[in-house]
């Protein structure tokens, strides 16, 4: 009887195991030939010490935010046709999204969670997985197979995966949605703007960094960095108004070359508004970005 | 006589003057020199570079060449500039970039090896190469290089610039990567590489001005600008790629869209590496050919 509930629980964890596996591991749906099109080669995985090899300065986006691994698959239809298959595992669907979210363009919701469709290429991310499909050259053929491929991976995919936490915060009236750029890595702060080379506001793998612009009648530029708690936001507030406003204590809103930008600290939170033609602009938005982050600290 | 005595003022005029005197006597030329020097950058572009199936022209890329050099020498004819770029006695290596998605022609590397052999070069003594420029030994026993690769937009530093492009001559390039990327112009103090680059020659006729996707490429995402930026400076040759691919963002978005990271590599190597100029004031921009769709 014993050595029956042994051997129930062993292939029950067997039995979990698949399925965690098929859950998590979407290049297991990957098939062998579709449409005429067949796998080239053996498979590739890519890690961090050698995705550079792969992607070369690409590879920084993503070891900027964090993942396990790449698994890397070609399909091939003679003639020099082919399909490259990308799937990063992200550490975290938050991740995924940050990673997405700097290498796209237009956004859609044709696969995953969001996705980007060009010439060419089909990018999206679903829960911690980003996943790219390119032909080479471009043809009908190959788009429609790419097509078929990206469905056949959004599916494999059961879990969502869910947005940054961080984006509650940011204030939705006239939020440019497309826009919103997350990053733990200071060297995405100048991706509006220029802010700085360094970093500026002692952004680690530990804070969460928001982007974002706001648009209207202005065409505003929001900054937030999330701290792990009140010390280091204000750290971060100081150094950040000493080296962009050459002040310890700036006014609430500065002007520098006719534009206006302010910064605040709500709690463990650091907040910019930036490049307002309009002093009153930018304090609405500071205002507005304040209210929001006590509005959900309170409700904690 | 009466004595005169010289005010403050006086004294101070009169001293310069005799100072100033002095170094335009001394040393005309450095003197001179520091008023004009100026890094001369052709950009020469061409419509008919590409026939209508969208394949290059060689024979028109060949003229654009030609034409450039001449203009940058300042000679009467292409054949002399090359005589003044290469001797017979160089061991050259072509410094190419093999991106698979926008390679540098290969039309304009067999230009390029044409020419070397013209100028008198044995052709065992040329070699055109990207990733394994250490392990080649044209490369390591070169005496003269040639640099050239297309702009196109980069996740990490911003843009795949010239200045960038000799990253394979160092063994571990990844170990150039901090600061997005901002100690590029180190690898043109390598002996490998040391004094030897003759001629810049940075490929624009189809720039990739926004990268999307790992793999950074769309065809959405490059335009026919039919253009090629020559110069013997690599930063203020990259300091023109940069501002045309700058223009094309905010023609293309509407709206100012950065780089990011911003290409700091390149302003670095001047100011870092003394490698040219990135002042746009120090920089003697000639524009030849088609001004269509110019952006600058």
């Amino acid at each position: 009887m014993k050595g029956f509930y042994h051997l129930l629980i062993v292939l029950l964890l067997f039995y979990f195991q698949i399925i965690v596996q098929a859950k998590d591991n979407p290049s297991a749906s990957l098939p062998d030939s579709i449409n005429g099109w067949k796998k080239l080669g053996a498979d590739r995985t890519f890690n961090e010490q050698n995705l550079y090899e792969y992607i070369d300065g690409a590879a920084e986006l993503y070891i900027s935010f964090g993942f396990s691994k790449v698994f890397n698959r070609i399909y091939y239809a003679g003639e020099g046709k082919e399909i490259i298959v990308d799937i990063f595992y992200m550490n975290t669907s938050q991740d995924a999204f940050g990673a997405f979210s700097f290498t796209v363009g237009k956004i859609s919701s044709d696969f995953g969670m969001q996705s980007q469709i060009t010439s060419g290429s089909i990018v999206f991310w679903k829960n911690n997985f980003v996943v790219s499909i390119m032909q080479n050259p471009e043809s009908d053929d190959a788009k429609e197979t790419s097509y078929a491929l990206a469905k056949l991976i959004d599916e494999s995919i059961k879990e969502n995966g869910s947005f940054p936490e961080v984006l509650k915060y940011l204030p939705e009236e006239n939020l440019n949605k497309e826009s919103v750029r997350y990053f733990r890595h200071y060297v995405w702060l100048n991706t509006y703007s220029y802010i700085s080379d360094g970093n500026i506001l002692n952004i680690t793998q530990n804070t969460h960094g928001l982007l974002a612009k706001y648009g209207g009648k202005e065409n505003l530029i929001f900054l937030l960095v999330k701290y792990p708690n009140e010390q280091l936001s204000l750290a971060a507030a100081e150094k950040f108004n000493k080296e962009y406003f050459k002040s310890v204590r700036p006014k609430p809103v500065v002007k520098q070359k006719n534009k206006f930008s302010g910064t605040r600290v709500v709690k463990n939170f650091f907040i910019a508004v930036l490049g307002g033609s309009k002093e009153n602009s930018v304090k609405n938005l500071l205002t507005l970005a304040q209210k929001s982050i006590s509005g959900f600290i309170s409700t904690k | 006589m009466k004595e005169q005595s010289l005010t403050r003022r006086e004294f101070i005029k009169t001293g310069t003057i005799a100072a100033v005197g002095a170094i335009v006597v001394n040393s005309p030329l450095k003197f001179f020199a520091m008023q004009t020097v100026k890094s001369k950058v052709v950009l020469i572009r061409n419509e008919n570079v590409f026939n209508d199936n969208g394949k290059i022209v060689a024979g028109v890329l060949e003229q654009m060449l030609d034409d450039a050099v001449k203009v940058l020498f300042n000679t009467n004819n292409s054949t002399q500039a090359w005589n003044k770029i290469l001797k017979p006695e160089d061991v050259l290596g072509i410094k190419s970039n093999v991106w698979r998605n926008l390679r540098t022609p290969f039309e304009l590397e067999q230009v390029l090896k044409k020419r070397a052999i013209d100028a008198g070069i044995k052709e065992k003594d040329i070699s055109i190469n990207d990733h394994g420029v250490l392990r080649d030994n044209v490369f390591k026993r070169s005496t003269a290089l040639i640099n050239t690769r297309p702009m196109r937009t980069h996740y990490w530093s911003g843009v795949g610039s010239l200045v960038k492009n000799y990253i394979m001559f160092e063994e571990y390039p990844a170990s150039l990567h901090p600061d997005s990327c901002a100690d590029l112009g180190k690898v043109w103090l390598y002996p490998i590489v040391r004094g030897k680059t003759r001629l810049n020659v940075l490929v624009l006729l189809t720039p990739l001005f926004h990268s999307v996707g790992p793999h950074g490429f769309s065809k959405d995402y490059i335009w026919r600008y039919n253009g090629l930026i020559v110069g013997t400076d690599p930063v203020a040759c990259d300091v023109i790629g940069l501002r045309i691919i700058e223009a094309k963002r905010k023609e293309f978005f509407g709206e100012d869209n950065p780089l990011n990271p911003p290409a700091k590599h390149i302003k670095l190597a001047d100011t870092r590496f003394h490698l040219g100029t990135a002042d746009p004031k120090k920089i003697d921009l000639i524009k030849i050919g088609s001004k269509e769709g110019i952006l600058i």
